[in-house]
């Protein structure tokens, strides 16, 4: 693999892999030392990387790989969503709504049974598909199918349920 | 303005969409009243897929600074390699120098005592043999 080709078809994958590597390692900072760990090592064996049937997939796999080594390494980071750097539009900051939202949404996910969500975070957040997401957490692409599918129904049966409330709550 | 039907919807969260058709749904920013769960949703992806601005090139310079590093240390394990063989290439020639002029003071004492040999019978302090390096005395 040539450097125009690196710079082609992997560079532009960090900013795909960026979400799973904040959500992994809790804050910026760290996500981006990690992307730029795993992007080394890519680059350092690009001759490899040539052979790879699935450079995506690898790429994720790489880099989920460096976090988690990090996540070993360090204690985990507390979730902070301003260290996180999570950025809300001018409209957003004035609507504390919104703000909830994002926790509540947040929370739900947060709760789900750990591979469910990998699995919804990778498919909604990242955009990968089925197989890309197999590849990445080694499972059978059924598998990863039917988890999708709970961890929706999950997310939706809560939502739901707080906006019923919600709805109670100012009738 | 993008404006999704409600089946569609369904279709996403019973994870039947194909990748496509769930990056055209997450570009809905039209909802009715009784999709709210579906708002709140997109709305919180849309939010967890802010990254830092040109995290591309950050990479991209960590990746040159490596290299260039690489390269620095790559010339200087090279420079040190040649004076390492020059010195060594240098001390082999001194020492072969040195051993062939040993060499030759031997063979100069070899011929002198083979000379000297020849004319042993001498009287004490008589100076059997003398040249520019060497004075033979005889002691007895």
């Amino acid at each position: 693999m040539t450097e125009q080709d690196f710079k082609d078809n992997v560079l532009p994958l960090s900013a795909q892999v960026f979400p799973m590597a904040r959500r992994l390692l809790g804050n910026n900072e760290a996500a981006r030392d990690a992307i730029q760990q795993s992007m080394l090592k890519l680059w350092e064996n690009r001759k490899q990387l040539s052979t790879c049937t699935n450079v995506k997939a690898f790429t994720f796999k790489v880099v989920r790989n460096t976090c988690l080594d990090e996540i070993k390494r360090k204690k985990p980071v507390l979730f902070d969503m301003a260290e996180q750097g999570i950025h809300f539009d001018s409209q957003h900051e004035q609507n504390l709504d919104s703000k909830e939202a994002w926790y509540l949404v947040k929370t739900i996910i947060e709760q789900l049974p750990e591979l469910q969500r990998e699995v919804i975070q990778m498919r909604d957040v990242d955009d990968l598909d089925f197989e890309e997401i197999a590849g990445v957490m080694e499972l059978e692409i059924t598998h990863v199918r039917v988890l999708l599918s709970r961890a929706r129904k999950t997310v939706r049966e809560k939502l739901v349920k707080i906006y019923a409330y919600e709805a109670v709550k100012q009738n | 303005m993008k404006r999704l039907n409600r089946i569609d919807f369904d279709k996403f969260w019973e994870a039947e969409t194909t990748l496509q058709e769930e990056v055209e749904l997450k570009k809905t920013d039209r909802f009715s009243d009784d999709e709210m769960a579906e708002e709140m949703y997109l709305k919180f992806i849309s939010e967890e897929k802010q990254m830092p601005m040109q995290l591309e090139d950050q990479v991209w310079d960590a990746i040159a600074r490596k290299r260039e590093k690489q390269h620095i240390s790559l010339v200087r394990w090279a420079v040190a390699a040649s004076v390492a063989i020059v010195l060594g290439i240098s001390s082999f020639f001194v020492i072969q120098q040195r051993n062939e002029n040993r060499e030759m003071q031997f063979a100069l004492i070899e011929q002198t005592l083979d000379h000297v040999s020849d004319q042993l019978i001498t009287t004490p302090g008589e100076v059997v043999y003398e040249d520019n390096y060497i004075v033979i005395v005889a002691d007895n």
